[in-house]
C-alpha cells in the first residue's frame, strides 16, 4: 500500500528510528512500510496518523484496494 | 506500560527459580551421573543450556526494567506487529511442511526399523491433532 509516511517523515525532519520509537514498532517496519512491501495494522495506521496530526487517509492511500 | 513492567516483573521471578532448579540438576546430573554416552551427554547439555538461558534472560530482563527507555525498547522488540507477522508465517509454513516430511521419514524408516517407524507416525499423528485442537480453540476464541 502506498504511504506518505517518507514525505512526511522529512518534512518533519525525523529519522526512522524516531517515528518508530514514538508509534511502538521497531526501525525495520517503518522501513517495509515506506517500501511499500508491509501494510500496516489499523492501529498502527492510527498511530502513525494521529503522530503526524492527520488522518489514516491523509497518510495512507486507499485507492488500491479491491472492492469485492 | 505499567501492565508490561508487572509482567517482567513475574517473568524474571519464574526466570530466577526456573535457573535455580535447573542448575540443581545439572550439577546432580554432572556429579551422580557419569556414564559417557550420547544420551547422557544431551541431558546435561540440555539441562545446562536451559540453565544459561534463564540466567541471560533473567539479566536481560533486570536490565530492561532499570529503566524506562530500555523498557519501551524491550517491549517495541516483542510486541512488534510485523516481526508478529514473520514469526507466523514462519510456523504455519513449518507445521504444514513438517507433516509431509515426518510421514516421508516414516516411510523411510519403516526399511530399518520398526520402532523408529511407529515412534514418527505417532509424532505425525500427535502434531495433527494438536493443530486441529488448536484451530477449533481459535475458531471458538475468535
Amino acid at each position: 500500500m502506498r504511504t506518505r509516511i517518507q514525505e512526511l517523515r522529512k518534512a518533519k525532519r525525523i529519522s526512522q528510528e524516531e517515528l518508530a520509537f514514538a508509534v511502538g514498532v521497531t526501525r525495520q517496519t517503518i522501513t517495509s512500510l515506506e517500501c511499500e512491501k508491509y501494510t500496516a495494522s489499523l492501529v498502527l495506521a492510527y498511530k502513525i496518523a494521529r503522530y503526524f496530526g492527520l488522518t489514516i487517509e491523509e497518510v495512507f492511500d486507499f485507492s488500491d484496494v479491491e472492492e469485492l | 506500560m505499567e501492565a508490561y513492567r508487572k509482567k517482567l516483573k513475574i517473568r524474571f521471578i519464574v526466570y530466577v527459580i526456573l535457573s535455580v532448579i535447573m542448575g540443581i540438576l545439572t550439577a546432580f546430573i554432572f556429579t551422580i551421573i557419569t556414564d559417557n554416552s550420547l544420551i547422557c551427554g544431551y541431558r546435561s547439555g540440555f539441562c545446562f543450556s536451559v540453565t544459561i538461558m534463564c540466567i541471560i534472560n533473567s539479566i536481560n530482563i533486570k536490565q530492561a526494567l532499570s529503566s524506562e527507555e530500555k523498557l519501551k525498547k524491550k517491549y517495541i522488540f516483542e510486541t512488534d506487529e510485523r516481526t508478529i507477522m514473520i514469526k507466523q508465517k514462519a510456523s504455519s509454513f513449518l507445521s504444514s511442511f513438517s507433516y509431509m516430511f515426518i510421514a516421508f521419514a516414516a516411510i523411510i524408516s519403516s526399511f530399518f526399523s520398526e520402532t523408529v517407524f511407529y515412534t514418527l507416525v505417532g509424532v505425525v499423528l500427535f502434531i495433527a491433532i494438536t493443530q486441529i485442537a488448536i484451530v477449533v480453540y481459535c475458531k471458538i476464541k475468535y
